[in-house]
């Protein structure tokens, strides 16, 4: 872990400002992937911005649907009793997640932007695209049971590892954005980028934004969907897909 | 991120030479060996009795998940830590 400067954020605003302007500065929220990143060398920032204590954790539901704030602790949102009603493919998801431990220290925010699990990608010893473009990728035909399937390339098979963002993208969710021009929104669909020949560009993100929030239009299918999962949370690459149930078993 | 806030340790649990229940049921049940991981089990069984879970055994273990036993005494904590969700009710 090379030596970094912490400072914490006032308003959300001053640090979308300065982290995009500042390189060499990141976020910190729960801080369970960024501090297992820091831990193994794979993430060498100058400065940490604590952004946690903001007010961006808000749980709110309404008859339109729901807005959780991207500093809700996962466990909160998986125990709020109108999230699980409303969406319970969202609720389960959350609560297969990780550990309980984890779950109450952990950010939906932080949640969307987890890392991948690639083993090569968290192991400094190895080449990697997405760490150093062009370097090579020893997944393609190395040690990849934990790799994607679907949507890789010949740079790149990282897969996306969180649950959550699974069950969003099944029910039409949206992520809203803080950046320098103000606040905009995307699909959560849009968020995450296939790795092409570019797999260093993970998300959508433009540098120094800052996921505000995660809105879930409310809806029957939305109130029927579930999330199957494998017995042990551990091996979320061969899970199920989250599914949202089919307009015919709606009543 | 934790300035400010009131943190408890394992060393902070008993009451001068009065174990905490768990201790005291961690002991009884022979749930553990070596000892390594015993602070971390009986920290994470304090914060999901704190948060009323462990109604059932698979919701203590899956309460559980996050700590692991080398020397396998799973069972044996299992038993401890149902023993002391019980007896509160």
């Amino acid at each position: 872990m090379v030596p970094f400067s912490y400072t914490v954020a006032p308003t959300a605003g001053s640090a979308v400002a300065h982290v995009g302007a500042t390189p060499g500065a990141e976020y910190i929220a729960g801080g369970t992937d960024m501090l297992q990143l820091l831990q193994d060398g794979v993430r060498t920032p100058a400065e940490l911005v604590d952004i946690s204590e903001l007010p961006l954790a808000e749980i709110q539901v309404d008859a339109n649907g729901a807005r959780i704030g991207a500093l809700a602790r996962l466990s909160d949102v998986a125990d709020d009793r109108r999230i699980q009603e409303e969406f319970p493919a969202v609720a389960q998801a959350l609560a297969a997640s990780a550990s309980p431990q984890v779950r109450n220290m952990a950010t939906i925010g932080g949640n969307l932007l987890q890392r991948t699990r690639c083993l090569y990608f968290r192991d400094l010893a190895t080449p990697c695209n997405k760490r150093e473009p062009g370097s090579g990728c020893p997944a393609q035909d190395g040690l990849n049971r934990m790799n994607a399937i679907l949507g890789g390339s010949t740079h790149c098979i990282a897969a996306y590892p969180g649950d959550l963002a699974v069950a969003l993208v099944a029910l039409g969710a949206l992520v809203h954005v803080i950046g320098a021009a103000g606040e905009r929104a995307m699909a959560v669909e849009d968020l995450h980028q296939l790795p092409g020949d570019t797999p260093h560009i993970e998300t959508a993100l433009a540098p120094g934004e800052l996921i505000a929030a995660v809105s879930i239009p409310v809806s029957k299918r939305a109130r029927r969907s579930c999330s199957t999962a494998s017995p042990s949370p551990w091996w979320w690459p061969i899970r199920w897909r989250r599914l949202a149930t089919r307009p015919i078993w709606s009543r | 991120m934790n300035d400010g806030k009131s943190i408890t340790t394992i060393e902070g649990l008993a009451r001068g030479d009065a174990l905490h229940p768990l201790q005291q049921a961690f002991v009884e049940h022979d749930a553990l060996q070596c000892g390594y991981c015993t602070p971390g089990q009986i920290m994470s069984a304090v914060g999901l009795l704190f948060e009323g879970r462990g109604r059932t055994d698979a919701e203590i273990r899956e309460q559980m998940s996050g700590n692991l036993c080398r020397c396998g005494a799973y069972p044996n904590i299992l038993a401890a830590v149902r023993q002391v969700a019980e007896s509160r009710g």
